[in-house]
């Protein structure tokens, strides 16, 4: 698996959109838990996948007819990478508490 | 068949073999599917587009001008092909494409294609003489500056992130030219008078040598397409009853650090005429 070159707003929302499903997920319903443009959505996946993060597969036993719809899981070390990824996201982005006491030292 | 999926089919075949099958089924899938989500059709159609874009297969080739040097090339015959192809990707774990080469005085030497710095297929003296993938980005910037401010829409752009992409040489390595995409613009609301927009586009476009946007009508109310620049770049658009977005890119540019470097490795193929593309 290769690590990920940048760590988008729009690559984190698809990440954490997997994550909370907690399943294969619908290519196209990533495109609607995120609010983000297919335009957007699909690169993101299609580099997800190529850089082993993700998986795609097809959707089986739907009982439509027509053309099956691509389902997209994390790999095995996707998963905790996504984690780990989405967390360090967040923290960076989590505002300061500004009522923190400073240390002197910085000493904890 | 209706016009959207005449557009994915389009698109999909613009794919390597090695994904065009899966694409294909995917797009068509969420094209069909849109509507349960309550998602516009546009949206998935602008998806395909984005991605075919991004992923250099809907280049379209300019005219090989290429020349065979000094005469000295007698004949060409392609001896190895890669062996696998993974995501589209042609993989080639010893030379890529490797062609004989037979000199006037009979010698032969074969030829590894698998470094060559720029894209089969392509004449090179279009990358060097041709914007530098800088000058792309920043025409892209000044076309879509333009558009925004004629069309007051309450514009705004999605996150940023990788401006070039890596290109496949098509024999088997990389490209030291990009695909520039620049993340697309958004309206905040659709015109109100959408044929006179899209004239609007179409006349900034024009100015700036593009062709006619290239309109596909997906539905009463959905519209995408694409005009091409002179040099490769092209601008997608897609128009909704929400919004109208932008999205500008350009194909096989030049990054200006990479021109020594590029002209360096094109040197020991000048003498030979290029193999057909593994892929087109």
């Amino acid at each position: 698996m290769q690590p990920l070159q940048r760590v988008t707003a729009p690559t984190v929302e698809v990440l954490r959109a997997l994550l909370d499903a907690g399943e294969p997920v619908w290519g196209l319903r990533l495109v609607k838990a995120t609010g983000r443009p297919a335009g957007s959505v699909y690169p993101i996946l299609s580099r997800l996948e190529e850089s082993g993060w993700l998986v795609g597969e097809w959707e089986a036993d739907s009982g439509r007819d027509g053309p099956r719809r691509r389902l997209y899981r994390f790999t095995a070390d996707g998963e905790p990478s996504a984690r780990e990824v989405v967390a360090a996201f967040e923290a960076r982005r989590a505002p300061a508490n500004v009522w923190s006491p400073v240390i002197p030292g910085g000493a904890m | 068949m209706s016009p959207g999926e005449r557009m994915i089919r389009l698109l999909a075949a613009s794919l390597p073999a090695a994904r065009r099958d899966d694409r294909l089924e995917e797009w068509l899938a969420d094209l069909e599917g849109a509507a349960e989500l309550g998602l516009s059709r546009g949206t998935v159609l602008l998806g395909a587009l984005r991605l075919s874009l991004t992923e250099n297969r809907i280049a379209r080739l300019r005219p090989r001008t290429w020349l065979i040097g000094g005469g000295a090339v007698l004949g060409i015959a392609v001896l190895g092909v890669p062996t696998v192809a993974i995501g589209g990707t042609i993989v080639d774990s010893a030379r890529g494409v490797v062609t004989v080469e037979t000199a006037a005085d009979g010698t032969e030497r074969t030829v590894s294609w698998r470094d060559y710095p720029g894209i089969g297929g392509l004449d090179p003296a279009d990358a060097l003489s041709g914007p530098t993938a800088e000058e792309g980005v920043r025409l892209g910037e000044t076309i879509t500056a333009e558009i925004r401010a004629a069309l007051d829409l309450g514009w705004s752009r999605e996150d940023g992130g990788q401006v070039f992409f890596p290109a496949e040489n098509r024999y088997g390595g990389l490209s030291l030219l990009v695909v520039v995409n620049t993340p697309a613009w958004l309206s905040a609301a659709a015109p109100e008078d959408a044929d006179g927009a899209m004239r609007v586009v179409q006349g900034i476009l024009e100015r700036h040598g593009f062709t006619a946007p290239a309109l596909v009508q997906d539905d009463a109310t959905t519209a995408s397409g694409i005009a091409e620049g002179p040099a490769g770049q092209w601008l997608s658009f897609a128009l909704t009853p929400e919004s109208l977005s932008v999205s500008y890119g350009a194909n096989a540019l030049l990054p200006a650090a990479e021109r020594s470097e590029f002209e360096q490795l094109l040197e020991p193929y000048l003498p030979y005429a290029q193999p057909a593309p593994l892929v087109s």
